[in-house]
């Protein structure tokens, strides 16, 4: 069996987590999900040297300790390594300013934490064009 | 100016009357001429007339002197003496009096009086203005002040006497810097006006503001120079001004807060509701799971050990989270109740035994402190002006951040302490927790500002209940990390005067 890229998953909450993931599962991808506790976790990872080469996708949390998830997609942007990978905020708040804020810093796609685990399943398969591994080592 | 243009364009000259001022002088001339000749006449032709001329010659220069007498007189009474009446009333409004009635006739004197006496009338009504209205002053050339109306006097809170003779560093509140005030002579000793608003400071040690315009003029004699000082007091729209600027300053604060509130509405309260509705439902597939296991069971075909395993494990798994998710819910809700009591509420300042209040809130906590097995050492506190109930909140809240971040791996020592510094009272809460690191201290006050996974216990409103509560009594707070690990938060008050009021609590 070949090694499947990595979801990364940067969450603070554990429920929300494990909810995530058992999408993820539902929704028919059975990748390995790596995941952070806070912001500053993710971006020591993502720039840290055991960082994967194939990163699949990383879902971020906007509301979490230490760097929300606004601050960590500015701060990856700003690299040219981080720039094509597929980035999507994963958040309970619809708030259009942050949206637009995120989508100005260039977030891909927006996942509401729906009260229905169905519909956010149904939503991370729509989602699955941005699922295409990206090379962080070749990207330059 | 509007007086001038009363005055008559021309002065119709009427008194003395040509005919007498051209007749008295003819009829003079003509009286001697008609005797210088009738004398010669007499001289020449019979010398047996002479004591008779002679005679006629002395009756002839007392009549002339009569004559000349009396015209005198008459110049006296119609010009000089009224022209010395109009020189001495000149001098008395200089002189700052009350006009005089005017003089009496259709002459050009009596009505130069009069233009006189209405041009003294305007200027002194203006002058009644511009003392009813605004605080004039004036001063010599050498800054001292000749003049202060009743304004200045009421608002400098000065007798005349007081202020007469002495400079405008009276009523200097020594906020201005020495250029200010060097711009201002050198404006003023060059000729030109000075416009500004100044700081003075009253007899009782009060600050008023006044729109200030200082004329340089000539004084009452040629040769002097003066300064007329017209000010308006503005202190009311100044303190309306700064108290606008604070109200715009706190309208903005809370609107901030509102943001904060609502963006905690739609994220921190929806949060927990993602787990109880995604694990309800995870719960409910896991029941179905169940019961077809059940159902196999019936049939005879009983269900390995993992597979139930791993059932029972993720029905537990999903309870606690949905447990823990209305839990959440609730401490949320009370804590954003307790912050929107704490906007609503008027704190009363008082004299407050600080040692007292943290004994209570120590007591109310002690089921916490036990079961943490916390050692806390307290020091007598020194009393302070606050609200004894924000007071507590910031207390209790200081001591449950304490026990919230705990070092897991030693026992919990937290040291309560208390000091006076000049008017100034400070608390200081040391632990030995887990501390906070530099990036993030001024974040901790913040709302909803959690340094730890939201899985933890924490909420991120104990410390902005702090901070609120210190802002509503004009207190600060500051973290700094304790030497050896934890965490230091000081506490700012002002002191409690003494003798203010009884000890509240």
């Amino acid at each position: 069996m070949t090694v499947q890229p990595a979801v990364l998953l940067a969450e603070d909450d554990d429920g929300h987590a494990l909810l995530t993931k058992q999408g993820l599962k539902q929704a028919g991808f059975h990748n390995p999900v790596l995941r952070f506790r806070d912001g500053q976790e993710v971006l020591d990872f993502l720039t840290g040297a055991d960082r994967p080469a194939f990163p699949m996708v990383l879902l971020l949390d906007i509301s979490m300790p230490k760097l929300d998830g606004v601050e960590v997609l500015r701060l990856l942007r700003r690299q040219t390594v981080f720039q094509t990978m597929p980035i999507i905020m994963v958040t309970t708040t619809d708030d259009p300013e942050v949206m637009a804020q995120c989508t100005e810093l260039g977030c891909n796609a927006f996942l509401l934490k729906l009260l229905n685990q169905q519909e956010f399943t149904m939503r991370l398969k729509k989602l699955a064009e941005y699922f295409t591994p990206v090379d962080l080592y070749t990207l330059h | 100016m509007a007086f001038s243009s009363q005055l008559p364009r021309s002065v119709p000259i009427s008194f003395p009357r040509v005919s007498l001022r051209v007749l008295l002088p003819l009829l003079t001339l003509g009286w001697m001429g008609i005797h210088w000749l009738a004398d010669f006449w007499l001289f020449h032709s019979d010398h047996a007339v002479w004591p008779a001329i002679r005679l006629h010659l002395m009756v002839e220069f007392f009549l002339l002197s009569g004559f000349m007498a009396a015209l005198a007189f008459l110049m006296y009474r119609g010009v000089i003496h009224r022209v010395q009446w109009l020189d001495e009333e000149a001098r008395r409004l200089a002189h700052g009096e009350a006009p005089q009635a005017a003089l009496k006739g259709e002459d050009s004197i009596a009505k130069l009086s009069v233009a006189m006496r209405r041009m003294a009338i305007r200027i002194g009504d203006f002058w009644r203005v511009i003392n009813e209205h605004a605080i004039v002053a004036i001063t010599d050339a050498q800054g001292r002040i000749i003049f202060a109306n009743d304004k200045f006097c009421a608002i400098s809170g000065y007798q005349r006497d007081e202020l007469l003779g002495n400079t405008h560093r009276m009523v200097n509140s020594g906020k201005h810097p020495a250029s200010f005030f060097e711009d201002l002579w050198r404006t003023i000793l060059s000729g030109k006006v000075w416009s500004g608003e100044i700081e003075n400071r009253a007899k009782n040690g009060t600050s008023y503001f006044v729109a200030t315009t200082i004329v340089p003029c000539q004084g009452t004699d040629e040769k002097s120079h003066e300064y007329i000082a017209i000010h308006t007091d503005v202190t009311a729209s100044k303190a309306a001004e700064g108290r606008m600027r604070q109200l715009s300053l706190e309208l903005e604060r809370k609107n901030r807060d509102l943001k904060t509130f609502l963006h905690a509405v739609t994220h921190d309260l929806r949060a927990p509701l993602v787990n109880v509705q995604g694990f309800t439902e995870e719960a409910g597939r896991l029941t179905e799971e169940a019961v077809g296991l059940l159902n196999e069971a019936i049939d005879g075909t009983l269900p390995s050990k993992k597979r139930v395993e791993a059932l029972a494990g993720g029905m537990a798994d999903a309870v606690r989270f949905i447990c823990a998710g209305a839990g959440k819910m609730d401490a949320l809700l009370e804590g954003l109740v307790a912050i929107s009591r704490l906007e609503r509420s008027e704190s009363r300042l008082g004299p407050v035994d600080a040692s007292t209040i943290l004994e209570e809130s120590l007591a109310a906590i002690q089921y916490q402190l036990d079961q943490s097995d916390t050692a806390v050492t307290a020091g007598p506190l020194p009393p302070c002006l606050a609200d004894s109930g924000l007071l507590g909140q910031v207390f209790s809240n200081l001591i449950e951040n304490a026990i919230k971040y705990r070092d897991p791996g030693r026992q919990l020592q937290l040291g309560i302490t208390g000091a006076l510094r000049g008017d100034q009272c400070i608390y200081r809460f040391a632990d030995n927790g887990i501390g906070i690191e530099p990036e993030y201290r001024d974040k901790v006050f913040e709302l909803f500002q959690r340094l730890a996974p939201r899985s933890s216990n924490g909420l991120g409103l104990g410390l902005a209940i702090v901070r609120r509560a210190l802002d509503h009594m004009g207190g600060t707070i500051q973290v700094s990390p304790r030497p050896g690990g934890g965490t230091v938060f000081t506490v700012v008050l002002r002191q409690a005067v003494l003798g203010a009021g009884n000890l509240d609590n």
